[in-house]
């Protein structure tokens, strides 16, 4: 009994330890956000040597928002003659073939590739484009985007800088209105984007390619032996790889694009699920390399490690929540007695549990959210559900990882027809 | 029956934070999506292409009648005055638009907009908000500009004078000496200061020498800590610096140049790239930026000092304020 005592008491620290040292990154990030000096990006350079660009699309199933982002990149001031849209049909049974093929008769620098019998998912569809792409810079877009007609420009501006290896745009839900569920989810990606990645670019740590609104050097991604199938979240592991061979990413707050963010309970379980079970993958694949690598300084191997091990926080966390209950209901509480105690249970929750609700502060102040700030104490609710579903997903990671076992992909229900309106 | 009690006083304590949150959820005031502009697109003009659009109906309407006079609805109600020949007085005071073919604004005067669809010239210590022309400008000596200009054609702008946030000319724009900007876009932008001697560059410690010797391999140079670029070297290929790069005179740079430090060019530097730094430019006399045939940029998150003689072919960006000297 004693010793259990003991171990529950240690673990319950060491679950404080770490959660306050979240709290302190997304506290500071939040801080540099707000009120530092901000680092510039390269989309105010106008320059008439554009680079000739390949654009991927990954499809399936994507009859309902298809036709928007064929719309989308036609109506770009991107000149057309430097374009490739490759979008990849991976094995659609709805009409998403039969539209990319009608685009690709009316514009002919849409080229779709079908893949009829091959491997599923979005990292194969992407592997397969690259194999066909012509163009040294590729783009990613999901087919549930609609970039903005200067969005790709400012993409591939990124390029002159002859160290970055990806870019990342910043992406803005468009279904707010839609429910509960879909306002936080604004919220989070506010956070998430606006203060998160731009400090993380702003502090030269480690901003992330998030696989859509984003691009890449296809010669730097074909060396590093392109994306790895086995992972759900290959944009992660992508952004690892890059960095720990010295590429920098970098972070485009000014590229906007929207998006539909799901917009159901179930649909956001699942994606939450995949993401921490990539996540979770891609951090067991690259940590030790990114804490030997020679190309990154010791900064930005705490942040991207801090980074690359977030979605194990939730099952830390919901076990020092089990471990403290078990310890209250055994009476042992008191790992210090009085007020150092309650100390302790409001670093915990505020500084701990909630710590990026800083950040979704801070951006919401940046973005001029009004009414919305209100919302702030739901995403305490949304907190529990997202450690739930999170937890669930590293526990498939780390199951598939003891069995060996290649993860199913599991696609984002998308948005109905009648929330994508024309691009 | 404590067990059960214990989890329904924490549920009840976990239920608190959402009291504040009732209002907004049950009747929500705040719940649009955030705003992108997706039609925007960089155009450096765009300040005066979207003023004529806006005033296209009033100069249909007022040319070939002498006098024409209409409220126009920009941001409030202005009064808009036409005149093919339209001169503003010295130290006058007008608060609506001047419209015309050819317009001159006397000395001194104090004025909102002026707008000529062939020539516009701003006399010394003029105070406007904009200038638009849809031929050439001239803006005289310590002309202050409020917001922004726009000429379809050439741009003189005389020593002291302040461009406001952004000037643009559809071909040529020449800053004499002392003139403070924010952007400038022209087809070039050239500088007759009259200062001729370069810029001296800052003897830094530990600071990587590049010179005429080194290996060119094509590939993107990258350095970490400052540089220096000794004069006569060619470089073909882009350079990234994480720190301040400092060029000696007569050098040539064929790809972009990006540096996190201060750039300063000491006279005389040719580079065909872009220019990015995170922190000052300075330009040397006879820089040269750009080529003819295309569109490149310079741009600082600090400071432009411009030299004589210097030509940059499109964009000078210059977060923290630019000047000539």
């Amino acid at each position: 009994m004693g010793t259990l005592v003991i171990v529950l008491q240690v673990w319950s620290w060491i679950v404080v330890g770490i959660l306050v040292l979240y709290a302190v990154r997304h506290w500071y990030f939040a801080l540099n956000r707000v009120s530092a000096h901000q680092r510039p990006s390269y989309q105010d350079l106008l320059d008439s040597d554009l680079p000739r660009v390949s654009i991927i699309i990954p499809m399936r199933n994507e009859d309902r928002v298809a036709s928007a982002i064929f719309d989308a990149i036609v109506a770009s001031n991107y000149p057309h003659d430097l374009l490739e849209v490759l979008p990849v049909d991976d094995q659609s049974q709805d009409e998403t073939t039969t539209i990319a093929y009608t685009y690709s008769q009316r514009y002919p620098f849409i080229k779709p590739i079908y893949n009829l019998h091959g491997e599923r998912g979005k990292p194969n569809a992407l592997n397969r484009a690259l194999s066909l792409a012509s163009n040294e810079i590729v783009l990613v877009f999901d087919a549930d985007y609609t970039p903005g007609k200067d969005v790709i420009r400012e993409l591939v501006m990124a390029f002159v800088d002859p160290e970055v290896g990806a870019v990342m745009g910043r992406v803005v839900p468009r279904n707010n209105a839609k429910s509960l569920l879909t306002r936080l989810l604004a919220l989070e990606r506010s956070g998430g984007y606006q203060v998160d990645q731009q400090a993380r670019y702003n502090l030269d740590l480690f901003p992330q390619y998030g696989g859509t609104v984003g691009g890449f050097r296809r010669s730097v991604v074909l060396e590093l032996g392109g994306f790895d199938a086995r992972t759900l979240a290959e944009d992660t592991d992508l952004s690892a790889r890059l960095f720990i061979n010295g590429w920098r990413i970098l972070y485009a707050n000014h590229a906007e694009c929207y998006e539909q963010v799901p917009d159901s309970w179930s649909a956001r379980f699942r994606q939450l699920r995949r993401w921490a079970h990539g996540h979770n993958r891609a951090f067991v694949n690259n940590v030790i390399p990114l804490l030997r690598s020679r190309k990154v300084s010791a900064w930005q191997k705490i942040d991207a490690s801090l980074l690359l091990f977030i979605y194990c926080i939730p099952p830390i966390l919901l076990s020092g929540v089990a471990a403290d209950a078990l310890l209250f209901y055994m009476g042992t509480i008191p790992v210090v007695p009085g007020i150092i105690f309650a100390f302790l249970v409001v670093s915990f929750n505020a500084f701990g549990n909630f710590a990026p609700v800083f950040e979704v502060g801070a951006a919401e102040l940046l973005d001029g959210g009004r009414e919305r700030i209100y919302l702030l104490p739901c995403l305490l609710y949304m907190f529990l559900f997202n450690s739930w579903a999170v937890t669930v997903g590293a526990i498939d990671a780390f199951g598939d990882l003891l069995k060996s076992r290649r993860p199913p992909w599991d696609q984002t229900q998308r948005a109905r027809r009648s929330d994508v309106p024309a691009a | 029956m404590f067990l059960l009690l214990s989890i329904l006083l924490f549920a009840l304590v976990l239920m608190i934070p959402a009291i504040s949150t009732i209002r907004e959820v049950g009747w929500p005031r705040d719940e649009g999506r955030l705003r992108i502009p997706e039609g925007y697109e960089r155009d450096p003009r765009w300040f005066g292409r979207s003023y004529r659009e806006k005033l296209a109906g009033f100069v249909a309407a007022a040319r070939g009648d002498a006098s024409y006079q209409a409220d126009l609805k920009l941001r409030t109600n202005e009064e808009t005055r036409w005149a093919p020949d339209l001169t503003i007085p010295p130290q006058e005071r007008l608060r609506g638009i001047e419209v015309g073919e050819r317009v001159r604004v006397g000395h001194g005067a104090g004025i909102r907009d002026a707008y000529a669809l062939q020539s516009l010239d701003v006399e010394r210590d003029v105070v406007a908000r904009t200038l638009t022309s849809d031929g050439g400008m001239h803006v005289g000596p310590a002309v202050n500009i409020l917001r922004w200009i726009d000429a379809d054609g050439e741009i003189v702008v005389d020593a002291g004078a302040n461009l406001g946030v952004s000037a643009s000319g559809g071909t040529r724009v020449t800053l004499a000496h002392g003139v403070r900007f924010e952007r400038v876009w022209g087809k070039p932008v050239t500088s007759r200061t009259g200062t001729t001697a370069p810029f001296p560059l800052v003897e830094r410690k530990r600071a990587t020498l590049i010179d005429a010797t080194a290996v060119e391999s094509g590939k993107p140079i990258i350095i970490y800590g400052p540089v220096r670029i000794a004069s006569g070297t060619n470089i073909r290929s882009d350079i990234k610096v994480h720190g301040p790069l400092d060029v000696e005179s007569g050098v040539r740079i064929a790809g972009n140049v990006i540096a996190r430090g201060d750039v300063t060019f000491a006279s005389d530097v040719a580079v065909e790239g872009d220019i990015f730094s995170e922190r000052d430019v300075w330009l040397g006399p006879a820089c040269r930026v750009g080529r003819h045939d295309g569109t490149k940029t310079v741009y600082a998150a600090g400071h432009v000092t411009i030299a004589d003689d210097v030509e940059v072919e499109g964009w000078v960006v210059a977060e923290g304020g630019g000047q000539t000297r």
